[in-house]
């Protein structure tokens, strides 16, 4: 009896030494699991419906990533790719970032050499899956070595294998440079907190690297280049500044620049764009400051008070003068991207095809829930905590959480780099909540079994000496103390502790499957595959983009070219292997607009342009027959917007009649004579759609089509998929020019 | 001087002899049919002759238009319901240019005595579309240039020539004497006396309202493996040999029910215990097909991505595994294998102008015989590397051109020595690699856990 009930202390001190001593191989097990945990939550996509790249940028990555693999290095670095942008090409190498391409080329060839003759489309489609892995692995040593404790580390992990926000852009196939870059990022951030607290050279070169890295992978590298140089001028503010921040500083800054021009896209933006002039700035201001501290240690209080004043007078005079020289005279620029970050209605005003993207766009707080969920809720809670322990590591999480949050709220793009810092903060608070409320339940535990101890031991007095009633008072004051004593360790009631750690749990629990769901609803759709249902419920596939894209590489000439709104010109060089005029790396506005502009004209006058741009194809895409919304009509309004920047003879109210955007009887005739409605809706007036519905009406726009019959006069259909989601027509020949005889003369 | 002479005077003996054997043989009777339904050309010849002769002869020559005869898919004479061996014979010198002999072996066939065989013939391309280019609401027409004659390098008492096709619309050919012309064949003779080498150009022209599918190249590629399975790929490239479309396309006009000549439906024959049986092209999954395992076989039915109009092309890559336990069969011998597997495509009526076949034998493979049923153009040896292979594959490649399922559906058997040792090897790479993982691993750790304990001990 009694040996049973001393039992309990001894299972739990046995316990605990075991769990101790498992401590290591449990945190690998447990990173092990978030790994496949990440890897398995991003591969809905291929399951469901196949091993394919997906949406738009990763087709032109893939077709990168193939030119590297079949013809090594050297010719990608020199490539000049003249299947896009039409007529006027574009040299690859110099204008990507190599870093995603460059990875997987490593990873197929190490493959290859290992004798795993693996297809590069699968190292494609499977590396950001595999990097999700990396990058939790990444955040737990980040948050390790902010917080020096692994809890939080482990939290952190978990979190960012499965934040929504991040398998976004890393589902299994969705091969582009994030999937890659994030980890990369948290990388950087780790090696910078363990330079700045070791003070070591060697792991300052090591965050130069793996800084490196990411600029080779992602234009969100000027996000590191200034968030770490903030945090040095707001180390020097707070007058926590020291050799080892000055070291750390120092050599990444060298390092770093250096290694950044490396990169051919990069190259001398490191010093002339003004992304990076807080880090050239921030650079001088810690070896002035150091100066002057040398020079503190040397003059006498007075002397270098008099100095001091004048240097920092002239020299805040001089830089403002510099910094403004820069600005205005456009020495140094600021990219329209980075100027929407600072003023947030900066593309609407000025540059429509920033506007144009939806990922361009402020995010909403419906947003923030979907992409992180109820890490929103423990983020503020772990930036408390970074607050009251303020460590150099704490202080960082707290700067880039503060950082990113703003960027997040100014577009939906970046709230994959809010997605890291919200992990990790989320990571510190949950695991101080968790720790907190643990040891207030295990004080409690422990409360009880002590008690229970002395009361076995009260029983042992009692039954030894039944008659000492002195010893027993002292014995009863005793106890008293304790007790007292447990109380103040245990700081929240039991019940209460008790409870919230199930709401926390429960909360955490919610966030697993929100993830799940979110990735395996929302995230996981090739976007050129659709599912659907049949009124019977059975599944069917959309493949409508695959289909067109067959017909143009199967029945089409090598040499055509191919017209389109650029959205869909990487998929078109990708799947269809032709020649395009615009695409997704939209660096010509000018072109884009001509294109625009020859949508947005008459036929006639949209002939003419296609003609002079040389194009024998034209691709649209049309969402009317089956209620797919993101089609041409409806990006329509963007085109014009995009031409009527470049071409004022374009008019965008023309468009509208009575300020509605319309395409039935009512539509203004400048709508229906432009040679995007024509395209569009050529012969879906006659096109029957059930009883309910009038002939040719349009799914999307809710309305029948205008009924005039649309003839085509100078472009023929060719062909046109199943479902009407894509159209192709032939940009007919000009009676006198003969384009075939043309070519096998030149 | 004299040497050569006696050479000429042998050679003109040896011709008189070859024409005296021609005068032996008498035609005393050819019925010739030609079917234009199917999507090539078939001609089934009846043919009766007698021996005039007083000495026994062996052997019958048949003549193949020499511009055809690099279109000619198949040829077979059967004699007395048996298949007679019948060969191209370059060496027997005939009294024209335009005309390839071949050579039947009819036995022994004695003085006066009669024989009669049927000379199966199927030839591609003789089916041409007629016009270049059709509205998407016409039926597609094509021509055939042929001939009134069956052209026989032996004299022939009658001749009868029909040309047949029931699925047509219409049919016309050209009317010389003795032609009788319906809507669905026409009859030419019968010719009485037929001197040898006789001939009269025809041409036929028909409206077909089907499609003509032609495959312009196949590959059919084979992995054996003893550790998986066999792996079979094949990847086709289909045209439809109608006019091409003119004129544009529509699907307001397009309608799968009234417009018959689009290929937009394929169906094979695939082995029973087949498994992972896929359809893709280069840009993935093809998600249009279906398949039904049955007691014999699976069929399965592949649509291609759109309808594949006149003139138009499509491309596409079909596989499965089989499983390698029952067709790597041990032959007895000591660490011999042998795999016996069908040689051509699974699509019936489909005549493939390229065909390749090749085999990829596991690696260590020594010892390699082929038993291939036919004469192959090219047999080539490569090496290739698959999954954990150290020095690579023997891939054989064989390529042969006209090749069609109806009448080419035979097996090829690989034997090959494989020896035990082999087996091993992959598995021991596995393990040295595990170790080298494991082995760096560790050290990473190592060098991680010092690293990380250097700040504590400041």
């Amino acid at each position: 009896m009694e040996k049973q009930k001393i039992c309990p202390k001894q299972a739990y001190g046995g316990l605990k030494s075991f769990a101790i001593s498992m401590k290591p191989s449990l945190q690998i097990m447990i990173l092990l699991l978030v790994w496949l945990l990440g890897f398995f939550i991003r591969i809905f996509s291929v399951i469901r419906f196949e091993s394919i790249i997906h949406e738009y940028d990763p087709w032109f990555n893939y077709r990168v990533t193939k030119v590297l693999v079949e013809h090594g290095p050297y010719k990608f670095w020199n490539w000049y790719d003249h299947e896009s942008w039409h007529p006027l090409g574009r040299p690859v190498g110099p204008t990507v970032y190599p870093g995603l391409m460059a990875t997987a080329g490593l990873f197929h060839w190490c493959a290859h050499a290992i004798g795993f003759p693996v297809d590069i489309r699968n190292v494609c489609v499977f590396i950001a899956p595999i990097f999700s892995g990396f990058c939790a692995a990444a955040t737990y040593l980040f948050t390790k070595e902010c917080t020096h404790r692994e809890g939080p580390g482990l939290f952190a992990a978990i979190f960012i294998a499965i934040v929504p926000s991040y398998i976004s852009r890393s589902v299994a196939g969705s091969y582009d440079n994030e999937g890659v870059s994030i980890f990369a990022l948290v990388l950087v951030f780790y090696l910078w907190i363990k330079s700045v607290n070791t003070g070591s050279i060697l792991w300052s070169m090591a965050c130069s690297l793996s800084y490196f890295y990411m600029v080779a992978a992602w234009g969100g590298y000027s996000f590191i280049i200034n968030i770490i140089p903030i945090y040095v001028l707001g180390l020097i503010f707070i007058k926590k500044f020291n050799m080892r921040v000055y070291i750390a500083y120092s050599v990444f800054y060298v390092m770093g620049s250096l290694l950044a021009m490396q990169i051919q896209f990069v190259n001398l933006a490191v010093v002339k764009s003004s992304e990076h002039l807080a880090s050239h700035g921030v650079f001088f201001i810690v070896q002035g400051y150091v100066l002057v501290q040398w020079f503190k240690a040397k003059l006498t209080q007075e002397q270098f008070e008099k100095y001091s004043k004048l240097i920092l007078t002239y020299s805040t005079i001089g830089f403002a003068m510099v910094f403004a020289y820069a600005s205005l005279t456009g020495v140094t620029r600021w990219s329209g991207r980075s100027m929407t970050l600072l003023d947030p209605s900066y593309a609407k005003k000025y540059i429509p095809i920033i506007a144009s993207v939806s990922e361009h766009q402020p995010s909403s707080w419906a947003t923030f829930y979907t992409d992180v969920n109820v890490l929103v809720i423990f983020m503020p809670v772990g930036l408390y905590f970074c607050y009251i322990k303020p460590t150099y590591g704490m202080l960082f999480c707290a700067l880039y959480g503060i950082l990113s949050v703003y960027f997040a709220c100014v577009m939906v793009r970046l709230m994959l780099v809010f997605a890291p810092a919200c992990c990790v903060l989320a990571g510190i608070g949950t695991s101080e909540v968790i720790t907190r409320l643990i040891k207030s339940i295990k004080q409690a535990f422990i409360e009880e079994v002590q008690s229970e101890e002395q009361q076995i031991e009260e029983e042992k007095q009692e039954k030894i000496t039944e008659n000492d009633q002195k010893k027993e008072s002292k014995k009863g004051s005793n106890q008293q103390k304790n007790s007292q004593s447990a109380k103040s360790i245990s700081k929240y009631p039991f019940i209460a502790s008790t409870v919230l750690l199930v709401v926390v749990a429960y909360s955490l629990c919610t966030y697993v499957f929100h993830s799940t769901y979110i990735s395996a609803e929302a995230y996981s759709s090739p976007s050129i595959i659709m599912s659907a249902r049949r009124e019977n419920g059975e599944k069917f596939l959309i493949d409508d983009y695959r289909e067109a894209y067959d017909w143009i590489r199967q029945n089409t000439d090598p040499a055509d070219k191919i017209m389109s709104w650029w959205d869909y010109g990487y998929q078109i060089t990708g799947m269809a292997n032709r020649t395009v005029l615009a695409d997704g790396n939209t660096w010509n506005n000018t072109h884009i607009a001509t294109i625009g502009k020859a949508f947005a004209s008459t036929e006639e006058e949209g002939y003419k342009i296609a003609r002079h741009l040389d194009a024998d194809y034209v691709l649209i895409i049309f969402g009317g027959l089956s209620f797919y919304s993101g089609d041409d009509v409806s990006k329509f309004i963007w085109m014009i917007k995009i031409a009527q920047g470049v071409y004022p003879e374009i008019v965008e109210s023309n468009y509208f009649s009575n300020g509605q955007y319309r395409i039935d009887n009512q539509a203004s005739d400048t709508m229906k004579k432009s040679l995007m409605f024509r395209l569009a809706y050529h012969r879906f007036n006659e096109v029957s759609m059930g009883f309910q519905h009038p002939r040719g009406f349009d799914t999307v726009r809710n309305m029948a089509v205008d009924s005039t019959p649309i003839k085509l006069k100078y472009f023929t259909e060719v062909y046109t998929t199943e479902r009407w989601m894509l159209r192709i027509y032939k940009v007919n020949e000009d009676p006198n020019r003969d384009d075939k005889l043309e070519r096998s003369i030149l | 001087m004299a040497s050569k002479d006696l050479k000429m005077m042998f050679g003109i003996v040896f011709l008189l002899l070859i024409a005296l054997n021609a005068n032996a043989i008498k035609n005393t009777k050819v019925t010739r049919n030609v079917q234009l339904g199917y999507p090539y050309y078939l001609q089934e010849t009846v043919i009766e002759f007698t021996n005039n002769e007083k000495e026994n002869i062996h052997e019958y020559i048949l003549l193949i238009d020499k511009d055809q005869v690099d279109d000619l898919v198949y040829i077979e004479v059967e004699l007395n319901k048996k298949v007679a061996n019948t060969t191209r014979d370059d060496s027997i010198t005939i009294p024209t240019e335009d005309f390839v002999p071949f050579k039947v072996d009819i036995g022994t066939l004695s003085s006066g005595s009669k024989a009669r065989f049927i000379v199966k013939e199927i030839y591609t391309n003789k089916k041409a579309p007629y016009s270049t280019t059709m509205k998407m609401h016409e039926t597609p027409k094509l021509r055939i240039i042929d001939d009134a004659y069956y052209i026989s390098l032996y004299e022939t008492e009658k001749m009868k020539s029909t040309f047949e096709c029931s699925e047509c619309g219409s049919l016309k050919a050209t009317e010389i004497e003795g032609a009788e012309a319906r809507t669905k064949n026409v009859r030419y003779g019968t010719f009485k006396n037929v001197q040898p080498l006789t001939s009269e150009a025809i041409y036929i022209l028909i409206n077909i309202d089907a499609p003509q599918p032609l495959f312009s190249s196949v590959k059919r590629a084979i992995t054996i493996s003893h550790w998986s399975s066999i792996d079979v790929e094949e990847e086709y490239r289909l045209k439809n040999n109608i006019p091409a479309l003119a004129g544009g396309f529509s699907r307001v006009a397009y309608n799968p029910h009234t417009i018959k000549y689009a290929v937009t439906e394929l169906d094979c024959e695939l082995p029973v215990d087949i498994t992972e049986l896929y359809y893709t092209d280069e840009i993935g999954n093809i998600t249009t097909s279906n398949a039904y395992r049955g007691s014999e076989n699976v069929e399965f039915t592949i649509q291609p991505r759109f309808p594949v109009m006149g003139g138009w092309k499509t491309y596409w890559q079909q596989g499965y595994k089989l499983p390698k336990d029952s067709y790597i069969k041990e032959t007895g011998n000591p660490e011999e294998y042998e795999v016996s597997l069908s040689f051509s495509h699974p699509y019936d009526d489909i005549i493939a102008q390229d065909f390749e076949f090749s085999i990829t034998l596991p690696e260590g493979a020594t010892d390699t015989k082929i038993d291939i049923p036919f004469e192959m153009q090219s047999i080539e040896n490569e090496t290739v590397f698959r999954y954990l292979d150290l020095f690579g594959r023997q891939k054989i490649v064989m390529k042969r051109r006209n090749i069609l399922e109806r009448v080419h559906d035979k097996s090829v058997k690989v034997t090959y020595r494989l020896p035990q040792s082999s087996h091993l090897i992959k598995p021991v790479i596995v393990v040295v690699y595990m170790f080298i993982l494991l082995f760096f691993l560790q050290q990473i750790w190592r060098c991680a856990s010092d690293s990380g304990s250097k700040p504590k001990r400041e």
